[in-house]
């Protein structure tokens, strides 16, 4: 893939982010704060693939590029992973950046939040039940594309499939509650943010036919699956969301990890974005681009029928 | 035409182009048949001189927009409106302008009579007796000749059939020990997929050909168990959570690439069948006749996922030697 052979100048682009960035997954960090920077000086744990402490390796199972900490730079705070990423995405905590009083009282907003909307069907602990799965250790993508699409809180209880709608929640909201829920049980991947512009259309053209297109037909309009599940329209998403459904595999649709690498998922949420949502239909009106439905309709309708009329008054006699 | 035109006609090409006048007797030039069609003429021929003259300015514009490559829709409407109106005068021309009609015209007897008829097949056959039976020779060769060029002509028809399919319907190209890969190239790690993610793999060396994407084409499943029931209900231990099964739907061949990770359903995009991929992708629903084949993994020294052999039976949809 031409997106191989580049991958190390990309890397580059990212070093001036912050001071507490290093490149590479070599670095340990000792604990306490501020000791990223030090931790760049000490030699390499081999055994330790994963950066930070505090975090078990169960969740790190997902290796290269898959939205996991794989990246070419990872930040720590207090020995937590607030985040990582390359230049393609950067996936961060919705505590980054936070002081440490602060991020508690976010969080307990968060709780607060929970309680109130989701706690009915996903019980007050986050741990699922019967009539809603368990959320502890999916991550705060996973959390925060529900509630920001509107597909949660679910106003149908037993629904097949939460459909989008306006949401509820706020987005500062949103990220309150993931913030909440990843602080039960910590887990990747983390709240993607897409830099798009050096993304490949065409890759992104080629990726989205052999992966996407399957489900979400070629022209992103969405169609029936089996047992009235259904995959939505993406013309409504936004770069964030296109890359968490990718990421965190969202209802019925697959999980997309280490078959899809960060470039390559960049260059999907560009062609979506810019592609899908802005078709270019040099022929007129593309009729929701939903296929021979609608095309069939217009053609007989107003092709057919206006041909009939053309015939009939070609045939009527003149007075 | 007048009768004044055709003494000069005649004169510029001689006697041989000599015609006689024929005067339609059945219409005059005061009949009402020859009258416009239209009680309006004069305002019809405004509206279809304008209709012309419009289409003429659609077609200038065409010929000016193609000229300075301008947008599609551009060069359609002018196009598509010159045409239009084009038609609308002509028809409309031959619809109000024309006489109004109607007229007949008588026709001889087109056939000749049968005296002619008879002695006219009399003549071929007592010509072709005489010609062909003096020189058997010659017809024989005729004939041998016109027989084989008519064999020969089978020739291309049989060939186009293609060439004979041999086992290429039985076999694909993953053998024990095959690698799997994606599509560009990569080998898949039992750590590159996630529980509900797939991808889709095919021999390693293959995945730019077309053979590797059409017959060999494989799904790769991580399901989250680790036993899943095969074809025929016995439990069958997945490889790290791995299947993998053809990507050609056993009804028509259609790529299966629509995977719903919570139901574990594979769906076929052309006529929705439905097959279980945890119960050795039986089909559940929809019109294909036989579960996906499925082909069994291993993993090597670093954790790369192979073929552990090759599939169990043809991929893809029936043909004449099974249904």
């Amino acid at each position: 893939m031409a997106a191989r052979g580049t991958v190390r100048n990309r890397l580059l682009v990212p070093g001036v982010l912050t001071v507490m960035v290093t490149v590479g997954s070599l670095f340990a960090l000792g604990g306490g704060a501020g000791a990223a920077v030090r931790a760049a000086e000490r030699p390499a744990r081999a055994a330790a693939v994963y950066p930070c402490h505090g975090y078990s390796t169960y969740h790190l199972t997902t290796t290269p590029n898959a939205g996991a900490p794989n990246s070419s730079y990872f930040v720590c705070v207090h020995g937590r992973l607030v985040r990582y990423g390359n230049s393609a995405i950067v996936y961060t905590t919705p505590t980054a950046g936070m002081s440490a009083a602060a991020a508690a009282a976010f969080i307990a907003h968060g709780d607060l939040l929970f309680q109130e909307y989701c706690s009915s069907c996903h019980t007050p602990d986050a741990g699922g039940g019967t009539r809603a799965p368990n959320l502890r250790g999916v991550g705060p993508a996973t959390v925060e594309f529900w509630i920001d699409t509107g597909r949660m809180p679910a106003t149908i209880q037993n629904q097949v499939q939460a459909p989008i709608k306006p949401p509820k929640l706020t987005k500062l909201q949103a990220r309150q509650v993931a913030a909440w829920v990843n602080s039960l049980d910590p887990a990747t991947p983390y709240v993607p943010s897409v830099n798009v512009k050096a993304a490949d259309l065409s890759d992104g053209a080629s990726l989205f036919a052999l992966n996407c297109a399957a489900c979400h037909t070629i022209t992103g309009a969405g169609d029936a699956l089996a047992k009235s599940t259904f995959a939505p329209t993406l013309h409504l998403a936004t770069p964030a969301e296109v890359a968490e459904a990718i990421r965190t595999g969202p209802g019925n649709m697959p999980r997309f990890s280490g078959n899809l690498n960060d470039w390559q998922v960049r260059d999907l949420v560009a062609y979506v974005t810019e592609k899908i949502q802005k078709p270019a239909n040099i022929g007129g009106n593309g009729l929701g681009g939903i296929g021979p439905v609608t095309e069939g309709f217009v053609g007989l309708l107003f092709g057919v029928g206006g041909l009939a009329l053309v015939c009939f008054w070609i045939g009527d006699r003149a007075k | 035409m007048s009768d004044a035109e055709l003494p000069e006609a005649a004169d510029g090409h001689g006697d041989t182009a000599t015609r006689t006048p024929v005067t339609l007797q059945s219409v005059r030039a005061d009949s009402p048949h020859l009258q416009p069609a239209t009680r309006y003429p004069d305002r019809m021929e405004n509206l279809i001189s304008v209709a012309l003259f419009l289409g003429l300015v659609c077609f200038a514009g065409f010929g000016a927009a193609y000229w300075v490559n301008a947008v599609p829709w551009v060069l359609a409407v002018t196009f598509g409106a010159g045409l239009c109106l084009m038609g609308f005068g002509l028809t409309a021309w031959g619809k109000y302008l024309m006489p109004r009609g109607p007229f007949v015209e008588e026709r001889h007897q087109l056939a000749g009579t049968t005296e002619e008829r008879d002695a006219m097949a009399a003549a071929v056959v007592e010509r072709t007796k005489v010609s062909v039976g003096r020189r058997p020779m010659l017809a024989g060769l005729f004939a041998a000749a016109s027989g084989l060029f008519g064999l020969v002509l089978l020739f291309p028809l049989l060939r186009s059939l293609g060439p004979l399919p041999g086992d290429s319907f039985d076999t694909t190209n993953w053998k024990r020990g095959t690698y799997l890969v994606d599509s560009t190239g990569r080998r898949i790690n039992i750590g590159t997929v996630v529980p509900g993610g797939l991808v889709t793999v095919y021999p390693e060396g293959r995945q730019n050909t077309d053979e590797g994407q059409a017959i060999d084409q494989t799904v790769l499943i991580r399901v989250d168990t680790a036993y899943i029931a095969d074809a025929q209900g016995h439990p069958q231990p997945t490889t790290h959570g791995y299947v993998a099964y053809s990507k050609m739907c056993t009804h028509l061949g259609c790529p299966v690439g629509l995977y719903e990770q919570e139901l574990n359903y594979l769906v076929c995009p052309c006529h929705q069948s439905m097959f279980n991929v945890l119960e050795g992708c039986i089909p559940i629903f929809g019109p294909a006749p036989r579960p996906l084949p499925q082909l069994q993994l291993m993993v090597d020294d670093n954790g790369d996922l192979q073929a552990a052999g090759p599939y169990d039976q043809p991929v893809g949809p029936g043909f004449w030697e099974r249904s």
